[in-house]
This record gives structure tokens, C-alpha cells and sequence, in this order.
């Protein structure tokens, strides 16, 4: 027998009960279209992450507190003071200095306390300490005014375009005060606009309120807490080269304990795709839970189907079906109504995308992937929970199905 | 030529524990090639199990079956279902059309499982006009009559050049003017040269038959 025949019969019974079929598939369209919407909206989430990394340049190196690369893949293997801030210090931006293929080495260290303005007290911003090395490294790019100077201990202060904004609005902010710790501070000058998302991974860096790490380190008894280091590498070497020779200092100014990662643009994308790739798969289990409840939903109705055509399947026996005709039978039908499921379950997360498109900054791609998926959990799906039901057809006793009322 | 031979076919059925219902005992006949025989006998005589046996939908407990000279308990699930579909055209009591299916659809559903390839319609519409219903090709078994659908049934049963007709109360359901339509249909295949055996309660219709074999408690009687 053809596959063309069963085809054929399989969209006849379809058709003859379309309301039923159409009910029945309706779990395996929920289910499809729900794992192909999450899916491609995390994948559009990581394109998006992604591009913003990339478009920053692969000069950058980032130093981070603890073993994150632990074998090089990317995991998150032995990681040991990932939390604790003191283990990126002061000698290590000298020491990473030493490298000479490197331009610029910036560390960047928290700061805590409340900033005010005339009356108005801010604490969502994000006050951060850094060096005159900073100016040019990724978005910290001048908008208006200066950036400190070398060793700078004024009380001079630069703002993001976020906190710039909220602060002052619209009125010039060069040279007006603020307060931060009991001490004034100048502004002098603003930074431009960052993008929804950057090299830290937070729109919360627009909203940055930037001191001199030496004037911090006064105020707070000369300690600062660095949390990362920013190294720029000239753009004629081979940044993976370098991050090796800088990992060398680093490994001579920490005794030898790898308990510091040097980041290339590339690990951070491997890091990234990791945690998405995690996450997406996560998401997508949850939503495949509805696809076991659709299977059971076919299952059923494929269970009715076989009592109702008892009678056809005695009558196609008789008149020379195998069993293996009539389990094919009932199987290709199962599998049809999953896959035409599978197909509107497509068709809806195009629409759902589309709408997350329009109304988020996301850009969720449909991939060839989540379709291929897609089309083999249809599949998988109807010939699971389509087998018993087909079984049942298949052993069934022409004499008694031709009997039967 | 022997296309029939029943020797001690008996069959016995389990239709609750430790009840055995004897519905065939040491049946044996010969049903000779061309012959158009009636098998009659009451309800519960045990013809419907010889039907069934005949017909290789059952198989039987004891004795030899041989079906144009081939034993058929030796046989295999897979070559029971062949032979069914190249050998023996069967026509039910109660039709059994597939519905929401067009006549012929209906007639050309035994191909569907031949190893005929290939699916002439033409052949279809060749046995329907055999049984007078050529016009009536597209109907769907609720749009004609009884008598039409069971002519439908024997298209059917005549698509694969069957050598029998095995034909169970097929006039059961029906009006006697149709009954006799049919029979008549029946007698014109049957003077083509086609085996018929016609299983029957009507001593009316039985006649109409060359030759009745007889069925009493399970046993073959004449």
C-alpha cells in the first residue's frame, strides 16, 4: 500500500468531523506555538545582546573578579570570589599597565550613598569611581564638558544621560553642585547616550553618576572597590594573544591564584550564549508541558475514532488489510492532525512575534531550527500518543468488528 | 476442480469461563469450481462460523481446509489477508459501504490493498456497470436505496477477479424486489463462472441456489 491512499483517507476522516479535529488539535497548537514563540524570543534577545557587544569592538578586555572560563567553555566551573570585591586591586591596573601592547587600562570601582541636588534626593543611581583612562573606552564618550584628569582629587563629577536627565532636565548641568557623602561636587561633564544595552550588560549604566577612583579613595580612607578592569588593547594586535599575556601579569600579581578571568569579547558572547541558550531551554520545558496534554487529548480521540469504525476496520480486513495496514492507518491520521496542529501552532507564534516585535524593543527571530522542531515534535507527538489507539485497530477481530453495532 | 475442500472442520467457542459452545462439529463437504450453492440453516446453526471459516476471517480448530488445492491453517496472518483480497469478494448483510465515500470509492477499496498497483478507475466503473449502477458512481451510500448499496457491495466484492462470492444474508436487509434483483445478480457472476455461496434463512432464497448444503446444531446435515 502507497502512502498516498492512507494520506488520503486520513484527511477524508478529518474532514468528516472538522469541529473534533480541530478541537483536538488544539493542544498541539498551544503547546507548538507557545515553545516556537519562547524560543524565538530568546533567540531574538541574544542577537540583540550580541550585536550590541560586537558593535562595541573586539579591542576591549575585560578583567573580572573569579574563575569564571574554568576549562576555557565558557561554564561557570570553580567559581571562587566571584562576590567578594576586594580581589581586583589597585597594583593590578599597574601591573596590566606594564603590558605594552595595551593602550589604556581602567578600573572601575562601586561607591555607595545617596546622591542629592538642591532638595532632591536620588538613590537609583549607580555612583561609580574611575580614572582619566576611562574617557574613550567603550560609552564612556564626553557629550558635553571634560573627563577627569590624570590623579584627579577634585570634587568634580561626570553624569550619564539618564541621570543627567532626571536630575537637572533641561537646564545646563556644567558646574552646577551636587551632593554626594557629605561632600559638593562640580559636574563637568556629561556622557553620551548608551544604548539599550552594553558591554555591562544594564541600561543601569545610564543612569551612572561617575567620581574620580582618587577622591573616592580619600574619602574612604584609601580603599576602593574595583570590581572590574577595563583594558584597551591597540588595535593592530590580536586581542586573544594579549588577554593571555595580561592573564600572565595578573597570575604574578596574585601569587600565582588564577582568582581573577580575563573576558575577550568573545568569551562574554560564549558566557552570554550559554545563560540564554539555558534559559531558552528552560522556558521551552515549561512550555512543553502542554504538548504531553495535547498527546493525551489526540490519544483520546484517536481512542474514540477506532470504537466508532469498528465496523470499517472489520470491513477493510475483510476485504484483504493486514494489521499493518490498518495500524498505518490510524498512525498517519494521528500524525496529520499533529502536524496540522504543529503547522497553525507556527502560523500563531509568526503572529505572536510579530506582536512582540511592534510592541518591545525585542526582535524575536523564527528560526529554521524552531520550525524543524517544531514539525518533529508534531511528529513525535502524534506517533506517541497515536500507537496504542492504532494498536488497538490493528489487533482488532474482523469477525467481531463486522458484528459489531 | 475442487476449488473447496472441507474435511472435520470443527470449531468451538469460549463465550464465558468454563463454557464451551460447539458452533462447527466435523464438518466436511466439497464445493466444486462454478458451483452456486445456498448454506442453510436457523439462527445459531452454526452458518455465520462456517461463513467465517470459508471466508478465512476464522480459522478452525480441527480438520483440513483446502482452498483451490492450498491447506490454509498453515497459512499465515499476512497471506489470509492476500488471499481475502485476490480470491474472495464478500458481500454483507448489512452492506457495509464506507459513508461519506462516493460508490466508487467504495467499489475500489479492496485495491487499495492489492498489489494491483495500479488504480484504474475504469476497472471500477466496469463492475458497477455490471450491477446496472454506472450513473450512479458519485453517490454516497446515504443517497441510494438498499437494494443500490448492496449492488455496490458486490462491485466490490467483483473489483479483484475474485474466484468466490461469499455472500452473508445479503438479502436480509432488503424488500423482496430487491432480494430478487440481487439474487439475480448474483446467478448472472455465478453463470460467468464465479464460485457463489450464499449463506441464507430463506428457504425462498435458497432455492434460487443449484445446490443447499444444509446446517443443524453445527453439523453439516445434506
Amino acid at each position: 500500500m502507497s502512502l498516498f491512499e492512507p494520506v488520503k483517507m486520513a484527511f477524508t476522516s478529518i474532514w468528516a468531523h472538522k469541529a473534533r479535529s480541530f478541537l483536538t488539535m488544539l493542544g498541539i497548537i498551544i503547546g507548538v506555538s507557545s515553545v516556537v514563540t519562547l524560543m524565538s524570543v530568546g533567540e531574538g534577545v541574544k542577537k540583540d545582546v550580541a550585536s550590541e557587544i560586537e558593535g562595541l569592538g573586539s579591542n576591549l578586555l575585560i578583567i573580572v573578579a573569579g574563575d569564571i572560563s574554568g576549562g576555557g567553555g565558557g561554564g561557570f566551573g570553580q567559581s571562587t570570589n566571584v562576590i567578594s570585591g576586594d580581589v581586583l586591586k589597585e597594583e593590578d591596573v599597574d601591573a596590566v599597565k606594564g603590558v605594552e601592547e595595551v593602550e589604556k587600562v581602567a578600573p572601575l570601582a562601586l561607591t555607595g550613598g545617596a546622591i542629592s541636588h538642591k532638595d532632591n534626593q536620588y538613590t537609583n543611581f549607580m555612583s561609580i569611581a574611575t580614572t582619566s583612562e576611562m574617557e574613550g573606552i567603550t560609552t564612556f564618550e564626553i557629550e558635553k564638558g571634560d573627563f577627569f584628569r590624570e590623579n584627579d582629587k577634585r570634587n568634580v563629577v561626570v553624569v550619564a544621560d539618564s541621570a543627567r536627565q532626571e536630575i537637572f532636565g533641561d537646564a545646563d548641568p556644567l558646574n552646577k553642585k551636587i551632593t554626594f557623602q557629605n561632600e559638593k561636587y562640580r559636574v563637568i561633564g556629561t556622557l553620551k547616550k548608551i544604548g539599550s544595552s552594553d558591554i555591562f550588560s544594564d541600561q543601569a549604566f545610564d543612569s551612572m553618576v561617575v567620581f574620580p577612583l582618587e577622591k573616592i579613595k580619600e574619602v574612604s580612607g584609601g580603599k576602593a572597590d574595583i570590581f572590574r578592569i577595563i583594558v584597551k588593547v591597540g588595535d593592530e594586535y590580536d586581542v586573544k594573544e594579549i588577554a593571555k599575556k595580561v592573564e600572565e601579569k595578573m597570575l604574578k600579581s596574585h601569587n600565582n591564584e588564577k582568582d581573577f578571568s580575563v573576558l575577550t569579547q568573545d568569551d562574554i558572547l560564549d558566557l552570554l550564549d550559554t545563560i540564554f541558550s539555558l534559559l531558552t531551554a528552560l522556558v521551552t520545558a515549561i512550555a512543553a508541558i502542554s504538548l504531553i496534554v495535547g498527546g493525551i487529548g489526540i490519544m483520546n480521540i484517536m481512542l474514540v475514532s477506532v470504537t466508532e469504525r469498528t465496523r470499517e476496520i472489520g470491513l477493510r480486513k475483510a476485504v484483504g488489510a493486514t494489521p499493518v495496514d490498518i495500524l498505518r492507518q490510524f498512525l498517519i491520521e494521528a500524525v496529520i492532525i499533529t502536524l496540522l496542529g504543529g503547522a497553525i501552532g507556527v502560523l500563531f507564534s509568526y503572529a505572536a512575534t510579530s506582536l512582540v516585535r511592534k510592541f518591545s524593543v525585542l526582535d524575536p527571530s523564527i528560526t529554521l531550527y524552531a520550525i524543524i522542531l517544531a514539525a518533529g515534535i508534531s511528529i513525535g507527538v502524534g506517533i506517541i500518543f497515536g500507537l496504542a489507539p492504532a494498536i488497538s485497530a490493528a489487533r482488532k477481530d474482523p469477525i467481531d468488528a463486522l458484528r459489531y453495532e | 476442480m475442487k476449488l473447496i475442500e472441507l474435511k472435520g472442520v470443527s470449531k468451538t467457542y469460549k463465550p464465558g469461563k468454563n463454557i464451551k459452545v460447539a458452533a462447527l462439529k466435523d464438518a466436511s463437504f466439497d464445493i466444486e469450481e462454478g458451483e452456486f450453492v445456498a448454506i442453510m440453516g436457523p439462527s445459531g446453526s452454526g452458518k455465520s462460523t462456517l461463513m467465517h471459516i470459508l471466508g478465512l476471517l476464522d480459522r478452525s480448530e480441527k480438520g483440513s481446509y483446502k482452498l483451490a488445492g492450498e491447506e490454509i491453517s498453515k497459512k499465515s496472518e499476512k497471506e489470509l489477508s492476500r488471499l481475502r483480497n485476490e480470491k474472495i469478494g464478500f458481500v454483507f448483510q448489512t452492506f457495509n459501504l464506507l459513508p461519506r465515500t462516493s460508490a466508487i470509492d467504495n467499489v475500489m477499496l479492496p485495491r487499495v490493498y492489492s498489489r494491483i498497483k495500479k488504480h484504474k478507475k475504469a476497472d471500477g466503473m466496469k463492475v458497477l456497470k455490471q450491477v446496472g449502477l454506472s450513473q450512479r458512481s458519485n453517490h454516497k451510500p446515504n443517497e441510494l436505496s438498499g437494494g443500490e448499496q448492496q449492488r455496490v457491495a458486490i462491485a466490490r466484492a467483483l473489483i479483484n477477479n475474485p474466484q468466490i462470492i461469499l455472500a452473508d444474508e445479503p438479502t436480509g436487509n432488503l424488500d423482496s424486489k430487491s432480494a430478487t434483483e440481487i439474487m439475480k445478480i448474483l446467478e448472472e457472476l455465478n453463470k460467468k463462472g464465479v464460485t457463489a455461496i450464499v449463506v441464507t434463512h430463506e428457504e425462498m432464497i435458497a432455492k434460487m441456489a443449484k445446490r443447499i448444503i444444509r446446517i443443524k446444531d453445527g453439523k453439516v446435515a445434506s
